[in-house]
């Protein structure tokens, strides 16, 4: 019946490794799994059965170096375990997704698309997303980004980004354009919970070419800008390329590739706190072809930006949703017919709590237009998968739009609350265009500073160490407690080792006799007792090897080794000459094969 | 693996086994890290239980002390010691089965022993037949850690033992009048009698304080002198000298009944104990000596017959006429005690009628002891 303990422990274990419940730390939720599982098997080995015998009576108590010993065998046990349940689910993730390829991932991938198992598993790993989000996240997360289904958006005035254009045309041009944005990542594939990326790739990457520019993506035929872009250095998250949207070349050292919408900069010394390159862009918005009417056709891209959902619920809903936009209409006035339908049946709120009625937050978005109130995240959400049901390829891009304008500088600045999300769709010759479906009103907005306001220094676009407002990437130790760590776990294997080692010189009791206190029983000479059984001569006790040997003797039993034996025996016991392990070698095996 | 170290999974292994191997599974098709890990924790756990649970009994060296020779269906003491002889890790949880012969087995459980110690069981054994042994099978049984892993390790263990017979006075010895007296004056009292006063003598440590004798004492303590207890003659007639004589089934056909023997064995170590403690001078003359005479003046004779007895093996029936021949032989000054595997019905008319003092064991007497003196209401 004990073992049945097991059984709530593993339940707690399980639950609290998968992130339950969310109010705890992280920390302390794997401290409760190991803790349960650990209290179940001590509980269970306490309450186990001992056998109906008497008792053996240990020689000597445990010493307080014992219970030191012993405590700190196990305390490392834990503490290896410990480390195991911190850094093993998401390691195990990564694991399952290159073991096993399920078909709804590879239907996603395509044919000839791979796929970002790394991303893909780092978007498995947060199951109970029940944090409140406090603003639009605009640093990238492997795990994906959630649509929260409460959110309280709090608007700071940080600055994060700062564009600055090669001439001052280029900045007078690119403000009349119309919204700028700012692209940091995007993700590519909604679970019902969750956008992750799943196309692409391992990760790759890229260096300059002869020009020392990285290219990113082939041009199109709207205006392209040449900038420079400032932003701080995040030390415990990823730092992702930030570009003016249709970014086309980077200038950096190197890149790392881990989709098509999502760059990583290259890790830089501790020192450096902020990242400055230059690159070039030419952004597109829907409005820009459809104002010139330009005409619009899907683009052909990877089968994963078409995919829909994998959330049943909505997917159902979406395709019904999306009834209203077939007909006769070009591609171009049912996208713009799209985007109106939501700007004007959906509300617009930093302040979102959906009902916990086992619907995901875009469903109860997009479920009751009366009461249907989300920020950006769920209008680019919800317009990401219409157009996919549409048969444009899309996704979900992260970044910053509106900011501030200083035209003296030609710099256009963007702070925490210019953090947006929107869509963008791949259209053919044009590629990823920008499809915000957010209420114009609402969203940020460009704003042009008076002439003689300087823009923010240099250190206020910096974050300090271990700032975070978002999930941390992966799992980051606090460098602290690496150092406890590293420290509790020499110092438990010092003392198990110094406890063998006092062991091993202390005084040892004797086989001989029960109550005293010599040398054990030399090896060799137990060795020779046996062979001595076995041929039918056991050595009574209180015979010396002396009489043992002239006894065998007189038996006639041939014992080569005697004299080898008798002179070293006598010289440990009776001369104080020390043991020698190599005679001792020999003369065992010159017993076992007596 | 140590040599003769046996592992076997338990049921809880198994469980624990296939349930982590389950998980592992089932995370990995459902891409669940947290099951995963925990599934990985679990086959790592069985891992470091295989690993560990031989561990445990490596190095673990067996001592016993069993008194060499002892009467059987006697309680004596012995004590084991199981010692650690590792240089790290302790031993944990170690079930020691002492497995005497005649299928007397002893459990021990060891908690905790830590290397370079030992630990001690100080316990009581009896083995109800006789038998002789050198040797004495252990196992040691362990399922250190948690129990996913039974461990199994069979030592052998010297151990010289005599287990003498159990010692059954026969009845007819303690009749009244079954022995000739060589000296008619030596006691009178039979039983739990004392037997005839013979004096006073100094106290010795172990005597009964009911036999001080209180006068004596009171004129010795005046004389600064120790206490005085009363001194008895052993009760009962004692003849000067016997002839034991055993022998197996001489007439009938049957199978010799392994149970009746050792009864026959145990009359013969019972008579032998009864008379020597009587000082008598008895010589043992059975089929399984071929017939020699083992004289049984001495406790060292004594010793001698009691170790025969004891390292008898299983007879071959005796010929009635090798029998007759014997009995015959045995002179008639010498009382002739005669003891049989089988009813005297079957050899009574083997023993000479011209013999003056023949005490005939029956094999058949269930009570063993004497009785004890009631009153007729």
């Amino acid at each position: 019946m004990e073992r049945l303990i097991l059984i709530p422990a593993l339940l707690l274990a399980f639950l609290t490794l998968r992130g339950w419940p969310v109010q705890l730390d992280f920390w302390l939720r794997t401290f409760v799994a190991l803790a349960s599982l650990a209290a179940a098997f001590g509980l269970m080995s306490r309450l186990a059965p001992t056998p109906h015998a008497p008792h053996f009576q240990h020689r000597q108590k445990p010493s307080r170096l014992d219970r030191v010993a012993g405590g700190s065998a196990i305390t490392l046990s834990l503490v290896v375990l410990y480390l195991l349940f911190v850094f093993g689910p998401t390691t195990a993730t990564r694991w399952s997704y290159k073991l096993v390829r399920t078909d709804e991932v590879q239907l996603e991938a395509g044919e000839e698309g791979e796929i970002d198992w790394d991303a893909a598993e780092a978007g498995q790993m947060q199951f109970f997303s029940g944090d409140v989000h406090t603003e639009v996240r605009t640093t990238f997360d492997p795990s994906g980004a959630a649509v929260p289904t409460s959110a309280n958006l709090t608007l700071k005035d940080k600055p994060e980004v700062r564009l600055e254009m090669k001439t001052s045309k280029d900045a007078e041009r690119l403000a009349n354009s119309g919204p700028v944005y700012i692209s940091a990542f995007a993700h590519d594939f909604f679970d019902g919970d969750r956008w992750t990326t799943q196309a692409v790739t391992d990760s790759q990457t890229v260096s300059p070419n002869r020009d020392g520019l990285i290219p990113l993506h082939a041009p199109n035929s709207a205006p392209s800008y040449e900038y420079s872009i400032l932003h701080g250095r995040h030390f415990d998250r990823l730092n992702t390329v930030n570009l003016l949207q249709g970014g086309l070349t980077v200038q950096l050292p190197e890149v790392t590739r881990i989709s098509p919408g999502t760059w990583l900069l290259p890790i830089l010394s501790p020192q450096v706190k902020h990242y400055q390159y230059e690159a070039s862009s030419s952004p597109l918005r829907l409005e820009d072809l459809v104002s010139n009417g330009r005409s619009i056709a899907p683009g052909e891209t990877e089968a994963v930006y078409r995919a829909p959902t994998s959330h049943p619920g909505l997917q159902a809903q979406i395709q019904s949703l999306s009834m209203q936009f077939d007909g006769t209409a070009s591609l171009s006035e049912r996208l713009v017919q799209l985007q109106e339908w939501l700007r004007n049946t959906y509300s617009y709120s930093l302040l979102v709590n959906y009902p916990d009625n086992g619907k995901c937050a875009l469903e109860n978005f997009l479920g009751n237009p009366e009461t249907g109130k989300g920020f950006c995240v769920h209008f680019a959400s919800a317009s990401a998968l219409l157009t996919r049901e549409l048969g444009v390829p899309s996704r979900i891009c992260f970044g910053w739009t509106g900011g501030r304008h200083y035209q003296k500088h030609d710099q256009f600045v963007f702070l925490s609350k210019h953090g947006h999300a929107w869509t963008e769709i791949h259209l053919q010759d044009y590629g990823w265009v920008v499809f915000d479906t957010t209420p114009t009103p609402s969203r940020p907005q460009a704003m042009t500073t008076t002439p003689g306001e300087n823009p923010p220094a240099l250190k206020e676009f910096l974050h300090n160490e271990g700032e975070g407002n978002g999930r941390r990437i992966g799992i980051a130790l606090p460098s602290s407690s690496v150092w406890v760590f590293i420290a509790l776990g020499i110092g438990l294997t010092i003392l198990v080792f110094l406890r063998a080692f006092q062991r091993g010189r202390s005084s040892r009791g004797t086989m001989q006799g029960l109550s005293a206190h010599s040398s054990p029983t030399p090896g060799y000479l137990m060795l020779f007792h046996q062979a001595c059984a076995r041929l039918g001569h056991p050595m009574p006790t209180g015979r010396t090897l002396a009489q043992h040997l002239q006894s065998l003797q007189n038996e006639e039993i041939p014992i080569q080794f005697a004299d080898d034996l008798l002179s070293y025996h006598y010289d440990i016991t009776y001369r104080n000459v020390s043991r020698d392990p190599q005679t001792e070698k020999r003369l065992s095996n010159t017993i076992k094969s007596w | 693996m140590e040599q003769g170290i046996h592992r076997t999974i338990t049921g809880l292994g198994v469980a624990l086994a296939c349930g982590a191997a389950m998980l592992l599974i089932v995370g990995t098709l459902f891409h669940d890290g947290a099951m995963m890990t925990l599934g990985f924790c679990g086959l790592l756990l069985v891992g470091c239980g295989q690993v560990l649970a031989p561990l445990n009994l490596r190095n673990l060296e067996l001592r016993l002390q069993v008194p060499r020779r002892f009467h059987a269906a006697r309680s004596v003491p012995y004590n084991a010691e199981l010692w650690n002889g590792r240089r790290l890790l302790d031993a944990y949880q170690v079930t020691v089965a002492i497995r005497f012969p005649q299928n007397v087995e002893r459990l021990g459980y060891l908690p905790w022993t830590p290397v370079g110690s030992g630990s001690a069981l100080h316990d009581r054994l009896s083995i109800p037949v006789r038998s002789a042994f050198s040797e004495v099978e252990t196992e040691l049984v362990s399922r250190f850690p948690l129990g996913l892993f039974e461990v199994r390790r069979s030592l052998t263990v010297p151990a010289p033992v005599l287990v003498y017979p159990r010692l059954i006075t026969p009845l007819e010895l303690l009749s009244e009048g079954a022995q000739p007296d060589n000296m008619p004056t030596s006691g009178i009292a039979m039983g739990d009698f004392l037997g005839e006063p013979r004096g006073v003598r100094p106290y010795q440590p172990g005597d009964p304080a009911n036999r001080i004798h209180q006068s004596a004492t009171a004129r010795s303590l005046a004389r600064d002198q120790s206490l005085q207890v009363r001194a008895y003659d052993p009760p009962g007639f004692h003849p000067y000298r016997c002839r034991l004589i055993f022998h197996s089934q001489p007439t009938t056909g049957e199978v010799i009944r392994f149970d009746r023997f050792e009864r026959g064995l145990s009359l013969v170590a019972g008579t032998l104990n009864y008379l020597q403690a009587g000082q008598t001078r008895i010589t043992l003359q059975a089929d399984f000596t071929n017939w020699l005479c083992r004289p049984c003046e001495n406790r060292a004779q004594y010793s001698d017959c009691l170790a025969l007895l004891a390292q008898t093996p299983h007879p071959k029936p005796t010929k009635p006429s090798e029998l007759a021949e014997i009995l015959q032989s045995v002179p008639t000054d010498e009382q002739l005690i005669v003891v049989s595997d089988s009813p005297p019905d079957n050899w009574i008319h083997l023993v000479p009628s011209t013999h003056p003092q023949v005490i005939i064991v029956d094999i058949r007497q269930v009570r063993f002891r004497k009785r004890r003196m009631q009153l007729i209401p």
